[in-house]
């Protein structure tokens, strides 16, 4: 079956900023694609372009089998999208919104009643259903928002930040909404730059950043691919000798070793079930008592450090 | 916006009007009148802002300072009469060259009545707000009071035209503070023979008491309205 | 066209939401028709008395016609309002063309002018007279083309300009300018006549003689003020053409300039 979406060479300048700079990308049917990047990376510029709502400067993508550029009336018909923002009239009620949006997308007087009750109850906004929407709150609104997505229930789903302003009680009750949306056969481009949640969600990541996209696979593999990807934390009794310190760098599994303070090691290695046993073996062999130790994967932090140089939190500084 | 409505009213509707009406020099007297429009609306909007406030949280800020509620309250309501009189000021210095003022010592008493009508709107505006805790039946209210207060004035039109038009509307034109600020802004212009104004007392007496009344009345009300979350 | 039709139940139900301003505007209507009117009708020299017999009649056709324009142009702002909160990103991936978008935003802000108008023009009628069927097909059809063509004018500023502020100094300048160089408050005559004198620019005359306000106002005064101001073909023209250059025009910019950003 060919992808869902192929996109081909899009990019989109203002000025002279390449705000998506050649983006080529495949989303399969049926998956959630996590696209990842800091604020600023171009996610939601790309997203913008794939919903028919800006025209790229270059390239193209097809949706569905239907180009954007030629075809924007048809692609619109198999998106629904959540904006980042809240795109609503602050005189409108969530009702009004979902109710509305209902109808646009074509869901029949009686479904359309059912269903919307059903939406808003789900994203827990049915009581203050006919509130005006500047009077809710942030993380509220962003419900609102999700519930347009919901009750279209789109062959492709888009979802910008779907979690920003969100407690964390809100968060896991929007990522299963996401999770039950694919179940029942939306394919989901979620952008993000929660690492975890993309984790999370995510069947396959991408990671954009300065309007280019730099690595896009499954997260497992992800962060497999980064060398020395495990970390040992290790804390010893006494100081660590620089000796004991070269010993370890001796394992061909250990990539690199930082001595975080006196007593505390930590060591970027690959196979760490494998070659914890032995670290421990010698360390006991040499007398080194050891307080604890604390192993831990890569997490697509990492990944993203791996591949831009930078965290994240860094990452967000420079595009801003 | 406001300075554009004032232009256009002065350059085409005040030109225009003036040529079909049998008052004479009715331009300068309806530039007047006009200039105490446009303090009234200016002065009006601190109600609205309190509701900004109250809805971004500023007012929960306020309330916290180390001020006594009659000292913000006082600061509000001369700030936005003074904040009024400071945006309108330029269009008064310009309907002045418009009308020619000729007594300065009228004309000094004049301004002195425009600043006490200007801090009176304000405090009654920041009464109406606090009394009536809700921005929809605000806007309503103004609304219709600001259709009602200006056309039920001598704004735009002399007492005893009013009067005879209907003694309805000019029993209630006489005891406006629009009719007063206009009257007297007219009389300190130098305009007074066409309105036959030929005591500013009364007028004055009326503004300074509207002052007084908004001011000291918009202090108790606002102290009891808003202690202990009560404005909410 | 069913897309038409949400877009512009959208447009309307948040028309009724500014019920609050819909207030103030109908009170100063109100006053304008039922203070203004008749105070003025005191004063007005026996001149202009002579031409047009009753300030109040002569005036409510205008007031109908200028409830129209400030309720229809009142679609600009929130359009303005949408583009500066990105809500037209919303708007522009729903699925339905861009052309019926346009055309729903236009038709709404028309429909909600001839909506906030009908009470106005009801007035009128009861204080004037009631118009024969054929005057009243006649009347509706040109206030609702003007109404379309407002709407265009505003959604063309609208989406011209950047900020709140820029939008609001363009709209006070043609509001004003539109409504002060136009037979709404006054007679023709009386402008043409500053005109002549040269009081007036003759640029401003020939506005107000082309400014389809004029032309919509001394049509229904035409009806329901029997003989002043003479019926005139021309006045409805000028309305056709204002309503065909704005909608369009406001179809391209929706459209095009929209989209661009």
């Amino acid at each position: 079956m060919p992808p869902i979406i192929q996109i081909q060479n899009l990019t989109k300048k203002f000025g002279n900023l390449a705000a998506v700079d050649h983006l080529d990308l495949e989303i399969e049917e049926g998956e959630i694609f996590g696209l990842l990047g800091p604020n600023g990376a171009g996610k939601t510029t790309a997203i913008l372009m794939l919903a028919t709502v800006i025209k790229p400067t270059e390239g193209t993508a097809l949706v569905g089998g239907f180009d954007i550029r030629k075809s924007p009336d048809k692609v619109r018909g198999l998106l629904g999208i959540a904006f980042q923002e809240p795109k609503m009239l602050w005189v409108a009620t969530p009702w009004d919104v979902v109710n509305w949006h209902a109808k646009v997308c074509g869901l029949s007087t009686e479904e359309r009643k059912r269903r919307v009750k059903q939406v808003l109850e789900t994203v827990d906004m049915w009581e203050p259903r006919h509130k005006n929407v500047h009077a809710l709150s942030g993380g509220m609104r962003k419900r609102v928002e999700m519930a347009k997505v919901l009750i279209q229930r789109p062959k492709i789903a888009i979802v910008d930040e779907p979690t920003t302003q969100i407690d964390v009680v809100g968060k896991h009750k929007i990522w299963n909404m996401l999770l039950e949306l694919r179940d029942e056969g939306s394919t989901i481009i979620l952008a993000t730059n929660e690492l975890y949640e993309a984790d999370r969600l995510s069947d396959r990541v991408g990671i954009m950043h300065r309007g280019k996209l730099l690595v896009c696979d499954t997260p497992k593999t992800l962060k497999d691919s980064i060398l020395g990807g495990d970390i040992i934390d290790i804390q010893l009794e006494k100081d660590a000798s620089p000796t004991i310190v070269e010993e370890l760098k001796s394992f061909k599994e250990v990539v690199d070793i930082m001595q975080v303070k006196p007593t505390n090691l930590r060591l970027y290695l690959n196979r760490v079930e494998e070659v914890v046993p032995q670290i421990m073996n010698l360390l006991m062999k040499k007398n080194v008592p050891v307080n604890s130790i604390r192993m831990s994967e890569p997490s697509l932090d990492d990944v993203f450090a791996h591949y831009t140089g930078l965290t994240i939190e860094e990452a967000q500084k420079d595009e801003g | 916006m406001r300075a554009i409505w004032f232009v256009s009213q002065i350059a085409l509707f005040g030109l225009i009007a003036s040529r079909m009406m049998s008052i004479p020099n009715y331009f300068q007297y309806y530039v007047a009148g006009l200039s105490v429009m446009t303090l009234y609306s200016a002065a009006i909007f601190i109600g609205f802002d309190i509701y900004e406030e109250a809805e971004h949280g500023v007012f929960e800020y306020l309330l916290s300072l180390p001020v006594s509620r009659k000292q913000l309250v006082l600061g509000r309501s001369i700030g936005g009469g003074l904040r009024a009189f400071i945006y309108v000021g330029p269009l008064i210095a310009l309907s002045l060259y418009v009308i020619g003022a000729t007594n300065p010592l009228s004309f000094l008493v004049a301004l002195f009545a425009l600043f006490l009508f200007s801090f009176g709107v304000s405090g009654m505006s920041i009464t109406i707000a606090v009394i009536i805790k809700s921005s929809d039946r605000f806007d309503i209210l103004m609304g219709v009071l600001d259709a009602l207060i200006v056309r039920l004035s001598t704004a735009m039109y002399p007492l005893a035209v009013v009067q005879a038009a209907n003694p309805l509307y000019g029993g209630l034109a006489s005891f406006n503070p629009v009719t007063y600020a206009a009257d007297l802004f007219r009389w300190g212009t130098g305009i007074e023979a066409i309105i036959t104004l030929s005591n500013p007392l009364w007028p004055l007496l009326g503004i300074i008491a509207f002052f007084a009344f908004f001011t000291f009345f918009g202090v108790i009300i606002y102290d009891r309205r808003i202690e202990g979350g009560g404005w909410q | 066209m069913s897309a038409i039709l949400h877009i512009i139940e959208y447009d309307v139900r948040n028309f009724f939401r500014y019920k609050w301003w819909l207030v103030g505007l109908i009170s100063m209507n109100l006053a304008d028709l039922f203070i203004m009117a008749i105070v003025y009708n005191q004063m007005l020299s026996s001149d202009v008395m002579k031409e047009i017999g009753s300030y109040f009649n002569f005036f409510a056709p205008g007031l109908a016609v200028t409830g129209l324009f400030a309720s229809a142009f009142m679609i600009g702002r929130e359009v303005n309002m949408e583009r500066r909160r990105e809500v037209h990103h919303y708007m522009l991936s729903l699925p339905m063309t861009r052309m019926e978008l346009a055309i729903g935003r236009v038709l709404s802000g028309g429909m909600r002018g001839m909506i906030y108008m009908s009470p106005l023009l009801l007035t009128c009628f009861i204080f004037l007279r009631f118009p024969t069927i054929w005057q009243l097909l006649v009347i509706l059809a040109v206030l609702f083309l003007l109404a379309m063509g407002i709407s265009g004018l505003s959604i063309a500023i609208a989406v011209s300009t950047s900020s709140l502020e820029k939008f609001i100094t363009a709209r006070g300048l043609v509001y004003y300018t539109l409504f002060f160089c136009s037979s709404v408050f006054y007679p023709l005559s009386l402008i043409e006549g500053l005109g002549k004198d040269g009081k007036f620019p003759m640029v401003l005359v020939t506005l107000a003689e082309v400014n389809p306000l004029s032309g919509a106002s001394d049509m229904i005064r035409s009806f329901l003020l029997v003989g002043y101001p003479p019926f005139s073909y021309a006045s409805i023209l000028n309305v056709v053409v204002f309503s065909a250059v704005f909608t369009f025009s406001a179809a391209f910019a929706y459209i095009k300039i929209i989209e661009r950003k």
